[in-house]
């Protein structure tokens, strides 16, 4: 209740009401009627927040972008039509096996119509018997849906061993987009959202974007957030094409390139991904995101010293980016040299991100090269408090307690933290060969050889795997075998000798193309693909445009040598 | 120097004075006239046992006369050949049963040792100083049985054979011998691969192809900055077998020990009987390549060798990563009978200690010996398992230095120079050592330019002394002033059917209760060579219940109650006598 000065009046001392008591009195016969106000305005509110709120929820959905939708169901895995949405986004992202998953969710939740039964078995189609099986499934729960019936007849018209793609087309002839237009509705709301996205739209939706690409295409900008709309949604070619348009659109535009840059990295073209980066620093030499970038595709590359130059530029450039200490890090920790720089870089990053724990594995590995075995081990211990599913912190564990102080309790706490590594990350080729050397310390070479046979399996060059092998069936009596692979084990250390020193020859002859392919060549030899297809590409564009190439030779040269001297 | 008694608490001045004054006639009273029940006469004073051990290192080279200086000629920052560095032997070249040095380089230089830590530069007169050649490691034993040991010298685009003149002087008789120049020859070692022939034969392993033409690289670039190529850039070359055919002559015989099998790039090398056989096998260090092992395929006498490095255990580390194997040893650290293998590498790496689990099978046991976290740091080369405090578990000696003179500039971590390391052999189950190196003397912390290390009793006190090659200063004679130190035993063994070095002998000593064996051998370490008598600490036993020898030639002697605190001489097939 609102009174003005006026109203105002000394404090009686008599007991006699006071102008101001009357006042109140006047106040208080006018209460209901402000009272019925007020709470009218309230249930008004009450009503506006019943309606506004699931209507809010519809439309954030439908703006929603894939991980967001992935967060969301991990905290509700009961909501059935949230399950259908995700299916149906990750049925456009092409990953068939968790759309399958999502949809056997939904089904589960409550959402069984024809619909969600046809995509599940659209999902499963590479295995046709398995999507028959689904369909079927499905019928005896829905014995009456003409849709459902309709395809199982349209299936049984395929020939007997279809292939997927044509049965995935026959089971669900439009593909996801209507069960997304259905589970992604969004509200009265829509056109609310659509405009607070335009203006801002960095933070827009993903169907703002799609509509608003739809309606400018010749728009660079419009163009290029539906592409960045699309990789966030891993539509990866999609958003490529979209990107590519708004480049042809704006060549000149270094968001477009950043852009492009990190979609190619996200898609896993780390080597395209480079060159991008490097056009956008040559258009903004100090500009943190496309620094970050190309020391994030550097140090995938395995280009970790040049992947450093990119990181000290960041962190000069901006000095309380966590991210740029992190990478770093990082990159001073694989170079192999002054580990001590690695950590130091760590702990900057500790300073400005007290909270972040994502590089702890790290800073942990930093610290056990670094030879500080106990602080690495205090650090394993942290990230293992908070993250307890963590394989990699489970086995950086196990390696540390093995070499700091390996008493046989700490051998045996060792042994169970590689144990838990690999039961949360079964194909760890790491966490193989550490258990194998366990059991190999307790004579027991029988356990060790499949361990190590599953290692080579998931990493096939993995030399240190042949070596103990060799020993391995040494112990077990098995010398043809261990002469076999101590011979592979031979030939694979030479091929990498000999890529290092290439490597050291392409340094001062960077622009020998033959360098660059023979390294192509070794690296593919030693089961480093990626630089492989680097080197590759580089050769190629020495060839054909040895311009260009210099150019590029020259940047990279010229951020290595200016960036990482010592300092 | 310090007097031969074995008077643990007797203060350096005092035992200054009894050198000068009467060491000799104490070690006449001591050691002159053995029993013969192999009791001495005069039995020294009871010495308690090694609780209290302080260990205690102090380089009393220059006051010995060693007026010796490595100096690396030519251009900075300094190439791989400059950097390899050189080694150093503790022998007994005329026989009057007092350590010598050798001291291997560009200008080589024996010093005749008077056993009370005197040494004069006798290398004018044992002809030494006119050798030229870039010499860089050595072998000492006695390949004519003739009671004199001779010296190969390993070098770069060298390599010559001594024949030791009867303690007087040396000969160079490489060519009538049939031996070649090396292109690149590092450690060398003698040793009876034939067991029975009574024949050293000769093993030198070569480093890297290398020369100053424009194809191969000097330097390389490092974080922008120039400095030693790492090994890798050189292609690795393979060792030399040579065959003792007698009357001073050898052939090359590579394939009978399988050195076309080995990797190559061989820095540090050791014999040692792995089996019953007597036959020995070779383990080599190899820089940036896996290790080898090369053991006989069979237990007959003319059984091919075959190259087990990898499959054996010893190839690589514990995590099967190669490092850069420089120097290495064999020793039987954990006293269970069989010889364990230590390979001291580059900096970054564990130093991988090697435990023998039999059958030629072998498991990386440094972190658990607790040896990886202090040595990691080090670029490692000469390094020596040997007992310093008598306590009956070998302990271990580490030179240190950097390859690259300007590393520092590189890695502001790294120094070229650095610290010896001395880790004491706790002795307890499973085997751990300590790192005593900042306890063992200010000496011993003085950073250096490590490489070749060679380990003998020069003063015949009983405690093993430390020759320490610095390859930019001047040499360090690691003299053993431990306090608290165990009994000893110092065992010369004189071969008749077997090598006359006795080389590859198994000698193994029963102390209560307990059996130590220790391997007569003078290789191993890093383009050095020791001591060859047999040095046993007996802790708190001033005698050794039983000794037992088994020759090469496959014939074992056997003494019962051996008393310690001195040296003795054991002749194959013959007795205990007074040493030497």
């Amino acid at each position: 209740m609102v009174r003005s000065d006026a109203q105002r009046s000394p404090v009686s001392t008599t007991g006699e009401p006071t102008p101001l008591d009357q006042g109140s009195k006047s106040d208080a016969r006018r209460f209901p009627k402000t009272a019925r106000l007020l709470v009218l305005l309230f249930l008004l509110a009450f009503a506006a927040v019943l309606w506004l709120r699931p209507a809010w929820k519809e439309t954030t959905r439908r703006e929603a972008y894939l991980p967001q939708l992935e967060a969301e169901a991990l905290h509700d895995p009961f909501d059935a039509r949230l399950e259908a949405l995700l299916g149906g986004r990750l049925m456009q992202a092409g990953d068939y096996p968790q759309a399958a998953e999502a949809f056997r969710h939904a089904w589960a939740a409550g959402e069984q119509n024809s619909m969600i039964a046809r995509a599940l078995a659209a999902c499963t189609a590479a295995e046709p018997a398995r999507a028959l099986a689904d369909l079927k499934l499905a019928l005896q729960s829905l014995p009456q849906d003409a849709d459902l019936r309709r395809t199982m007849e349209a299936v049984s018209r395929l020939d007997p061993h279809p292939a997927p793609a044509l049965l995935a087309r026959t089971i669900l002839p439009d593909g996801p987009e209507p069960l997304v237009t259905r589970y992604a509705p969004g509200s009265g709301l829509n056109r609310f959202s659509e405009w607070w996205g335009r203006g801002h739209e960095e933070a827009s939706g993903f169907t703002t974007r799609q509509q608003w690409a739809a309606a400018e295409p010749n728009d660079a900008r419009v163009q290029r957030l539906w592409g960045r709309a699309l990789a966030r949604n891993r539509r990866f070619q999609e958003a490529l094409a979209a990107l590519q348009h708004s480049i042809a659109l704006d060549p000149a535009s270094p968001e477009t390139h950043l852009a492009l840059a990190d979609t190619l990295d996200a898609a896993g073209l780390t080597s395209e991904a480079t060159l991008e980066y490097l056009q956008c620093l040559k258009a903004r030499p100090n500009w943190l995101p496309a620094l970050l970038g190309a020391g994030k595709t550097y140090f995938e590359i395995g280009l970790a010293q040049i992947a450093g130059a990119s990181y000290l530029q960041a962190t000069q450039v901006a000095p309380t980016s966590a991210d740029a200490w992190i990478g770093l890090g990082r990159a001073y920790r694989n170079t192999g040299v002054d580990q001590a720089k690695s950590v130091a870089a760590f702990q900057t990053a500790g300073r400005l991100a007290p909270e972040r724990e994502d590089y702890l594995d790290d800073y942990a590995d930093a610290l056990r090269q670094a030879i500080q075995w106990p602080a690495a081990e205090a650090v394993l211990r942290r990230r293992l408090r908070t993250s307890p599913e963590d394989p990699l912190a489970h086995y950086m564990l196990g390696m540390v307690m093995l070499n700091n102080t390996p008493t046989p309790e700490r051998q045996i706490e060792a042994e169970a933290e590689t144990r838990t590594a690999l039961r949360l990350y079964p194909h760890s080729s790491l966490a193989d060969i550490q258990l194998a050397l366990i059991v190999l310390s307790h004579a027991q070479p029988k356990e060790a050889i499949p361990l190590l046979t599953d290692a080579l399996q998931t990493d096939p060059f993995n030399r240190n795997a042949m070596t103990i092998l060799a020993r391995a069936y040494r112990q077990t009596g098995q010398s043809d075998l261990a002469d076999q692979i101590s011979k592979q084990a031979d030939q694979l250390y030479q091929d990498q000798q000999r890529a290092q020193v290439l490597e050291s020859k392409e340094a001062k002859q960077v622009m020998d193309p033959e360098i660059h392919a023979a390294l192509a060549v070794l690296y593919q030899r030693i089961g480093q693909s990626k630089k492989g297809l680097y080197e590759q590409s580089m050769a190629r564009l020495i060839r054909s445009d040895p311009k260009t190439a210099a150019e590029e030779m020259r940047k990279i040269r010229s951020v290595r040598d200016n960036a990482i001297a010592p300092h | 120097m310090y007097g031969t008694t074995p008077s643990r608490h007797t203060s350096v001045p005092l035992r200054r004075l009894a050198a000068v004054v009467g060491a000799g006639s104490l070690s006449l009273l001591i050691f002159g006239c053995p029993s013969g029940n192999g009791a001495p006469k005069s039995a020294p004073a009871p010495v308690p046992p090694a609780a209290s051990v302080g260990p205690h290192f102090v380089d009393v080279a220059a006051a010995a006369g060693l007026n010796y200086r490595w100096e690396i000629a030519g251009k900075r920052p300094l190439n791989i050949l400059q950097t390899i560095g050189n080694g150093c032997a503790f022998l007994d070249y005329n026989g009057d049963g007092n350590l010598d040095i050798l001291l291997v380089g560009p200008k080589t230089a024996l010093y005749r040792g008077d056993g009370k830590g005197h040494f004069i530069d006798v290398s004018r007169e044992t002809g030494l100083s006119k050798l030229s050649g870039q010499f860089l490691g050595c072998a000492v034993g006695d390949y004519d049985n003739d009671g004199y040991p001779d010296i190969y010298l390993s070098g770069y685009r060298t390599g010559v054979l001594l024949h030791n003149d009867h303690g007087k002087a040396f000969s160079d008789v490489t060519r009538s011998a049939g031996l070649q120049p090396q292109p690149w020859g590092t450690s060398c070692a003698w040793a009876e691969t034939v067991p029975g022939s009574g024949r050293l034969d000769l093993y030198v392993a070569n480093y890297a192809r290398f020369d100053t033409g424009k194809s191969i690289p000097q330097l390389c670039e490092s974080r922008g900055i120039l400095t030693s190529c790492g090994p890798r850039f050189y292609n690795p070359l393979h060792g030399a077998f040579y065959r003792n055919l007698g009357s001073g002559r050898f052939v090359r015989a590579d394939q009978a020990l399988a050195v076309p099998k080995t990797q190559g790039r061989g820095l540090g090398l050791g014999f040692a009987p792995l089996d019953a056989s007597g036959r020995p096998s070779l383990a080599i260090a190899n820089d940036e390549m896996p290790g080898d092992l090369l053991t006989p395929a069979g237990a007959e006498k003319a059984a091919k060798y075959v190259n087990q490095g990898v499959s054996s255990g010893v190839g690589m580390d514990r995590d099967g990563n190669i490092h850069g194997g420089m120097g290495m040893d064999w020793g039987d650290y954990d006293n269970d009978g069989r010889f364990d293998l230590f390979v001291s590498t580059f900096q970054g790496e564990a130093k991988s200690l090697y435990h023998n689990d039999g059958h030629s099978l072998f498991t990386d046991s440094t972190y658990v010996a607790a040896l990886a976290e202090a040595t990691m740091p080090h670029v490692a080369f000469g390094c020596k398992l040997f007992d310093y405090d008598n306590d009956g578990a070998l302990d271990l000696i580490v030179a240190n230095g950097h390859v690259q003179d300007n590393i520092h500039a590189i890695d502001s971590n790294a120094a070229y120079r650095q610290a010896t390391q001395l880790f004491h052999n706790r002795n307890n189950r499973p085997a751990t050592f300590e790192n005593v190196s900042l306890t063992a003397g200010k000496d011993l912390q003085r950073p250096i330019v490590g490489r070749g290390v060679a380990i003998g009793d020069f003063d015949n006190d009983g405690r093993v002394d430390v020759l320490v090659v610095d390859s930019e200063g001047a040499p360090l004679l690691l003299h053993n002033e431990t306090t608290g130190t165990g009994h000893w035993l110092g065992v010369k063994l004189v071969g008749t059917r077997s090598n006359r070095s006795g080389i590859g002998a198994v000698v193994t000593a029963t102390v209560g209760g307990n059996q130590r064996v220790r391997l007569c051998h003078a290789d191993g370490s890093y383009l050095s060579s020791s001591d060859l008598r047999v040095h046993f600490g007996l802790g708190g036993d001033s005698r050794a219940a039983v000794l037992t020898v088994r020759w090469p030639s496959g014939k074992t002697d056997l003494f019962k109650d051996v008393a310690g605190d001195r040296y003795i001489t054991l002749r194959e097939g013959g007795g205990l006598t007074a040493y030497p």
